[in-house]
């Protein structure tokens, strides 16, 4: 039956035409949109509550169950969204309803598009998914990352201090990087500074505890309070896909993508179809990994000062990443 | 009045400045945390971890035993009620919760028992002076059972049959052991 698909799929969407582009660009948007970046976002709004109760020894949320099924109080998220929704969506009377309207889109929207640069996964050989494909034989290989840019990743600074990889594609960086921990990015001294740099930059950009100066909900009156439903539901659920956008950038960049130890023999033995899919559970183990510890630091620090923060930000942060990038140019010139 | 001047010593050294080191200990105390609490409450092993947190309706913490909980009424050896009907409760009752109808009693060496015997669990302030008042231990607060939460107001109201469902043999001798007390618990 697989086969069958498999050949409606050849006829009618030939490899490299335009139409295959599309529908490919399309399912793998929405594969990574709908199938692994909202769900894990809704299951971190649960993580989020329950690893901040363990590690301040409570217990956490642990009741919402679907009949029988209880599993630790995963449905949780469910039942968030569920209240958030039936929540009566109220717009202050005076509020500009399009920049009202407009806010908690811009809050997720952007994430999620600049998701799309992650590669999540091993390439998949079109045609040949249920065959073991050894290297270099592919003839129709499809890279499971809905867009290639080359200016993907000009996010902040400390990132110009990989010109190590030569290249700005992300997909192109997992590909320099090698299947064992220390062929990964994160191995050099001006890769470890690019690593503290950028995981500071990414907490702070997710603006949450230690950063969270906007919000701040148990002292100053945030810009939440005039959002209701799902419009605050937006903004919340808009953090935590921040989380694992970083996340998966800094795995992408520093930690092999998807890459594992062993993957190259497993590759030449096993189905292309089946290693694709231990490529992307892999990738996943990973940024949950990442999450997790985003959230450890969240639930461990205590805020900074507005101007603790400015000062740490254009004191501290920005001279060290150019110094880095000096260094890493001097480093690519004694490896040359 | 003049400003006073307080001078804030900022930490030295770049061990200190720098917070780093600091907050890779704070990260470990949570993250150990974080693992003792996770890992031992996966296994059903919640007494082993910190976790102080208790299941509430599955899991109960003891009161202390003076704690003063529902009312009951207690029961003389052949199971009638030792209550002898003699208003001290109603009476030092500063809720007035209490009502009580006395009848008389068909034992011959009792004088009064009561017909009606009914206890406003709405209106009771839980102060256990009815229970210091009684003369004879039949009212007691000893239960450890918290006033119900009822749909009806009218359910809160507990009537003889359910104060002494909750009863039980009093440890008291009936009638007590008379005025000479001391010698007989010498002997």
């Amino acid at each position: 039956m697989l086969d069958t698909l498999f050949n409606f799929f050849e006829q009618h969407l030939p490899y490299g035409s335009t139409a295959f582009n599309a529908v490919g660009g399309l399912a793998k948007s929405g594969f990574f949109v709908f199938m692994f970046v909202m769900p894990l976002a809704g299951i971190l709004t649960w993580m989020e509550r329950r690893q901040s109760a363990m590690m301040q020894d409570r217990v956490g949320p642990n009741r919402a169950n679907i009949g029988p099924l209880r599993l630790w109080g995963i449905p949780h998220f469910l039942a968030d969204a569920l209240k958030m929704i039936f929540k009566e969506d109220f717009v202050p009377p005076l509020a500009n309803k399009l920049l009202f309207g407009l806010a908690p889109i811009l809050a997720v929207a952007p994430v999620l598009i600049a998701s799309a640069i992650i590669p999540f996964g091993a390439p998949l050989c079109y045609g040949r998914i249920s065959e073991v494909v050894p290297a270099g034989t592919c003839a129709a290989p499809i890279d499971l990352q809905a867009a290639h840019m080359d200016a993907g990743l000009l996010f902040y600074f400390a990132i110009a201090s990989l010109a190590v990889y030569g290249t700005l594609d992300p997909g192109a960086m997992v590909n320099a990087q090698g299947d064992m921990p220390w062929q990964w990015g994160i191995v050099g001294i001006p890769h470890v500074v690019a690593f503290v740099l950028f995981l500071t930059a990414a907490i702070a950009e997710s603006k949450r505890t230690p950063f969270d100066i906007p919000e701040g909900e148990s002292e100053i009156i945030g810009y939440f309070v005039e959002y209701s439903g799902m419009r605050f539901g937006m903004f919340y659920l808009g953090e935590f896909i921040e989380i694992i956008t970083t996340s998966a950038l800094m795995i992408t960049v520093f930690f092999g993508g998807w890459r594992f130890p062993g993957a190259e023999s497993l590759a030449a033995s096993l189905p292309n179809g089946l290693f694709v899919l231990l490529s992307i559970v892999v990738w996943s183990a990973k940024i949950f990994l990442f999450a997790a510890f985003q959230l450890l630091i969240r639930w461990s620090l205590p805020r900074f000062r507005a101007d603790q923060l400015l000062r740490l930000g254009w004191q501290r942060l920005l001279p060290i990443s150019i110094a880095n990038v000096v260094l890493a140019a001097g480093w690519l010139l004694l490896r040359r | 009045m003049a400003t006073k001047v307080k001078t804030v010593i900022r930490p030295a050294g770049i061990r200190r400045k720098t917070y780093l080191i600091a907050i890779v200990e704070g990260l470990w105390v949570t993250f150990r945390h974080l693992m003792k609490n996770w890992i031992g409450n996966l296994f059903g092993q919640r007494a082993k971890t910190d976790i102080a947190t208790l299941s509430y309706p599955e899991e109960k913490m003891a009161y202390p035993e003076r704690n003063r909980g529902l009312h009951r009424l207690m029961k003389r050896e052949d199971g009638e009620v030792r209550c002898v009907a003699c208003m001290m409760c109603p009476t030092v009752c500063p809720a007035h919760c209490i009502t009580i109808v006395p009848e008389e009693s068909p034992d011959g060496r009792i004088e009064k028992r009561p017909r009606i015997f009914e206890i406003d669990e709405l209106r009771c302030v839980v102060c256990g002076l009815c229970v210091e008042a009684c003369p004879c231990d039949a009212i007691r607060m000893d239960t450890g059972v918290h006033a119900l939460p009822t749909i009806r107001r009218s359910d809160a109201i507990l009537d003889k049959e359910a104060l002494l469902s909750r009863g039980d043999k009093s440890t008291a001798t009936q009638g007590g052991v008379g005025s000479f007390w001391r010698e007989k618990v010498k002997a």
